[in-house]
């Protein structure tokens, strides 16, 4: 028996190499010649998730990439065990293509061994920007900003603040104001978004970072403190002041930035294809209905901005994380 | 009450043929293994784009009822489950077709979904508020006790000991540390690059009890030389029904615990058929009758894994809390169509939200008569099925079907190994109901704990955060009540067997070697893999694998050497052509592409399998095999857009 299993491990090992070497050619010319996957690193359901469906929705078109883009998911970790097989696994044809979230993958980058880094993934277009809220319990003392910091300045090390999950944008935002303030909070990273909301709903912890986009949609169930962006965002909080204007300097570093990137060796010249029909996607009609109605605030970005962008938040983050 | 102003709504024409086309759909789905309720509902969310929200909404609302009740068909009929949710089903639902009573099972099972699917959907209907605030009352302290009364079902489950049984659920949960750990984002055991993404649930299920099946079958035919998988007796509908609808305290137990565990968000319906099963076992008259084929297990697990879908909706209606992994998807849903859950929901946008509720209870009804009037036919269908048929068209579906999850050649490694090394543990008496629990529960139990350990440090104290509250205390309390219980079922049987046989099982030898062997293999792995926070959990288990496995080695050393080694329990002579055609198979995936390699697999598998293999056979091969690679291709790269891996 031992024999066997053997042998079932060396045949693994012999068809994980063959896997690795077998040619994958791709014409640029014949590009889409297959559905499209796009590889989500969240779970079914998740704000990622289902933005991703709805902007991928008019993939098929003729005018943009004649062929269906089909979502798929890898979950776990906070995004890096999908990230990770991407970087390392996926086809470099321009047919597996994923969904990218930052600043998270350039944060696990710098802090955890991972095969991905800004580096060695190509930007395709962005779709949108959610800006991390500062949240608590409806029934919480805590009416501003302020009021949160005064307390954890009282009671060191005990605020709770849950978050998605490790060096997210909601862990940056909690870094952001550790940072910014002098108080040292107890984050919690609850495995999503949605169960760090529950735990604010349900009062097992004591704040909150979330999506604006899922707070917005929690209406009188909590309190929004602040925004975690150089702006207020006009169109679905016009109320909630940003911590800047509360006296408290954190930046737009931790806003969720969503797009569809490629992996490193695709084909330049399916990179700028993609880079040019995924950004007129994004502005279908169609698509920007479906968001708003779905509460997803919209920020698209070509290829080059998106470049640009990383580049910043690489270097932002490296210093940030660079104290811990 | 609103409910029934707009329940006219769901009866026009074009929602009633969504509903029909959706749970036919739906039964399908689910009764493929590999095909999760989840995936289903996924993967039908683009379709809903061109619908109206209420007709996108009762389309994803009808698969999810009906997926749920489907996977019951194949476990039912091949001992594969469709989905984690049916486990429990069948643990007693195979011994029933085992003994011919196959479609008498299914009959249970779309009753008792039915019966389970209609209460719960009620109690969506009128409890949801109070509902909501006891949901959100379950933090991690609640949760991680949850999963703890979850565990403690495990060592009843399905194995010939107590004792077998914890030690697979502890293998189990080991096995789900495996990969990054989601709080401390360190990555951890990670012995072969095929495991670094963890191994996946679903990938888990389809290898743990597929593929043991596939070998159980190949052995069939050759000890059968022909002939189909079992015989079927006649059972009348009517009296099915009857009888179905007499066993009260089953369908109550399963209902209750489908409701109860549905509303705690998070835990989901994948444990609460076992719940269920365990709860009905233990109160029965005569426990010793379940797990080969007593009707009450199938009724308890499929009346609550349907009771759950409806409260499942609670919190995910009021507070935008899925309470299972299905329905975080349909969130997707009701968002992409500008429903917000909440209050508005209820008032605003009442007439979609009462459509959609409504058209949950219609449904269960389209489900049990699809389900009732499918029963005879496709038992009968699956029977005249020859044995190697069915092995070869089982592990096409399940390499399919793990592969499509993540589309990861990996997965189909993991879900092989893991498959052929539970064929063996099957034959030494440790079964893969309890490990598969073990790995649904094992990031439930860690996850919470760890979060609850990261709260308490700051606030009350651990002690006083885990043992306090009214919730933490009851659950601690069914925690005691079912370990205690085991306890003294296990000393009760040990002590009727020692009157009637006082010699060795066969195997008993081999079986206590073998675990102590593992278990100390693993602890050492365990141990010396690291230390810190991130390892604070494995350590427990490999603590507690170590100490059951001692317990199972002092037992066999007191009747050692009482009997002769027999002949290897593994029916080695009958498998090996099977084994060594799979393996041609996973080497063949990537050469020479899916389909090819299952077209010849297919026809490798039933020509060595076959017992006179004439002309005639072999036309019958081929063009069976074409006809199912050619429905595979149709439904994987067609209809689901799966690509796969080489050129055909």
């Amino acid at each position: 028996m031992i024999n066997k299993i053997k042998t079932k491990f060396l045949t693994a090992a012999a068809i994980a190499s063959m896997a690795v070497m077998s040619p994958q050619v791709a014409l640029a010319d014949d590009y889409p010649s297959a559905p499209i996957q796009v590889a989500v690193a969240y779970g079914p359901g998740g704000a990622t998730d289902f933005q991703a469906r709805i902007v991928t929705m008019m993939a098929g078109k003729e005018q943009y990439l004649n062929m269906p883009m089909v979502i798929f998911n890898k979950p776990g970790a906070g995004g890096q065990k999908g990230w990770n097989w991407y970087a390392s696994s996926a086809s470099q044809d321009g047919h597996q293509l994923a969904a990218y979230n930052v600043p998270h993958f350039i944060a696990q980058s710098l802090k955890f061994e991972t095969s991905y880094n800004s580096g060695n993934l190509e930007p395709i277009a962005n779709w949108g920007a959610d800006p991390a809220v500062l949240i608590v319990p409806a029934d919480s003392p805590f009416n501003t900003a302020n009021d949160l910091v005064d307390w954890a300045k009282a009671n060191p090390g005990k605020l709770t603040v849950a978050g998605a999950g490790l060096y997210v944008g909601h862990h940056i935002a909690a870094l952001q104001l550790d940072k910014a303030t002098g108080v040292s909070t107890k984050y919690i990273p609850a495995g999503g978004g949605v169960k760090a909301m529950k735990m604010v709903l349900g009062s097992q912890v004591m704040a909150g970072f979330n999506n604006l986009s899922d707070a917005f949609r929690q209406g009188s169930k909590i309190k929004i403190l602040a925004v975690a962006d150089n702006q207020r965002e006009a169109s679905f909080l016009p109320d909630v002041p940003t911590f800047k204007e509360q006296g408290i300097d954190i930046d737009d570093s931790s806003v969720n930035f969503r797009g569809i990137m490629a992996r490193e060796g695709t084909p330049p010249e399916v990179v700028e294809f993609l880079a040019e029909r995924v950004h007129l996607m994004f502005q279908d009609a169609k698509v920007a209905k479906k968001m708003k109605a779905g509460g997803s605030p919209m920020r698209i970005m070509t290829r080059d901005e998106v470049k640009a962008m990383w580049v910043e938040r690489q270097a932002y983050l490296e210093e940030l994380l660079a104290d811990l | 009450m609103e409910f029934f102003t707009y329940f006219s709504e769901v009866l026009s024409v074009s929602n009633l043929t969504i509903l029909i086309l959706a749970t036919g759909a739906g039964l399908v789905l689910g009764a493929l293994p590999g095909l999760s309720p989840t995936m289903a509902v996924a993967l039908l969310i683009p379709f809903t784009f061109q619908m109206d929200a209420t007709g996108g909404l009762i389309l994803l609302g009808a698969v999810y009822t009906a997926t749920v009740a489907g996977g019951a068909i194949s476990g039912i009929l091949v001992n594969i489950p469709g989905a984690p949710a049916n486990i429990a089903t069948i643990l007693d639902g195979h011994p029933m077709a085992k003994q011919g009573r196959a479609a008498e099972a299914l009959h249970y099972c779309f009753v008792s979904s039915f019966v389970g699917g209609i209460i719960g959907v009620v109690v969506l209907i009128f409890f949801t508020p109070p509902l909501a605030e006891l949901a959100l009352k379950f933090g991690p302290s609640e949760m991680f006790w949850m999963a703890i009364v979850g565990v403690t079902v495990i060592g009843t489950l399905g194995s010939s000991s107590v004792l077998k049984g914890l030690l697979s659920g502890a293998l189990g949960l080991w096995v789900s540390t495996i990969g990054i750990s989601p709080i401390f984002g360190e990555s951890r055991f990670v012995f072969s690059d095929h495991v670094t993404g963890g191994v996946h649930i679903v990938v888990a299920l389809i290898g743990l009890f597929a593929v043991p099946q596939v070998y159980q079958l190949l052995v069939t035919s050759r000890e059968q030389a022909g002939g189909g998988l079992f015989h079927m007796e006649h059972s009348p509908l009517w009296k099915s029904i009857t009888y179905n609808l007499t066993r009260v305290k089953a369908l109550t137990m399963g209902t209750i615990s489908g409701v109860v565990v549905g509303i705690i968000p998070g835990a989901g319906g994948q444990i609460a058929g076992l719940v269920a099963y365990d709860q009905v076992r233990k109160f029965s008259k005569e426990p010793e009758a379940f797990g080969k084929g007593c009707p009450d297990g199938v009724i308890a697990a499929e009346s609550a894994n349907n009771a759950m879908v409806g409260p499942s909706l609670v919190p995910l209606l009021t507070l935008g809390i899925p309470g299972s992994p299905t329905a975080a998807v349909l969130l997707g849903g009701l968002l992409i169509n500008g429903l917000f859950p909440g209050p508005d929901l209820f008032t605003i946008h009442a007439k979609v939200t009462w459509t959609f509720i409504g058209s949950l209870l219609m449904a269960q009804v389209f489900m049990v008569i699809f389900g009732l009037a499918l029963s005879r036919s496709s038992s009968r269908w699956i029977m005249q099925v020859p044995p190697h048929y069915m092995a070869a068209a089982v592990t096409i579906l399940a390499v399919f079907g793990t592969y499509s999850i993540q589309n990861s050649f990996s997965d189909v490694l993991v879900m092989a190994v893991l498959g052929s090394l539970m064929y063996v543990l099957n034959k030494y008496g440790f079964s893969a109901a309890p490990m598969v629990l073990g790995i649904i529960l094992g990031p439930v139990a860690e996850d919470n704990f760890s979060m609850g350990n990261m709260i308490a440090e700051v606030s009350v104290g651990t002690w006083a955060y885990f043992f306090s509250g009214p919730i933490n205390l009851v659950l601690i309390t069914v925690c005691a009540v079912s370990i205690g219980y085991s306890i003294w079922t296990e000393i009760k049987q040990r002590r009727n067997v020692d009157k009637a046989d006082k010699t060795a099982k066969p195997g008993k030898r081999v079986a206590a070697l073998g675990a102590i062997i593992v278990s100390g293999a693993v602890f050492a792995y365990i141990w010396l893999a690291g230390d810190g926070e991130a390892y604070a959990f494995p350590r427990l288990i490999g603590i507690m694998m170590l100490a059951l496995a001692s317990v199972l080695f002092v037992e066999a050393v007191r009747t050692w050497g009482r009997k002769k080694l027999g002949a290897s329990l593994v029916e080695w002579t009958e498998i090996w052509p099977g084994l060594a055609m799979l393996l041609i198979y996973l080497v063949g995936l990537n050469y020479l592409g899916f389909y090819l390699s299952s077209l010849l697999l297919f026809i490798g598998i039933t020509g060595v399998y076959s017992v006179n293999l004439d002309q005639k056979t072999l036309v019958r091969i081929g063009g069976v095999a074409a006809i199912f690679v050619a429905i595979i291709y149709a439904l994987f790269n067609q209809a689901l857009l799966v690509t796969t891996p080489g050129i055909w």
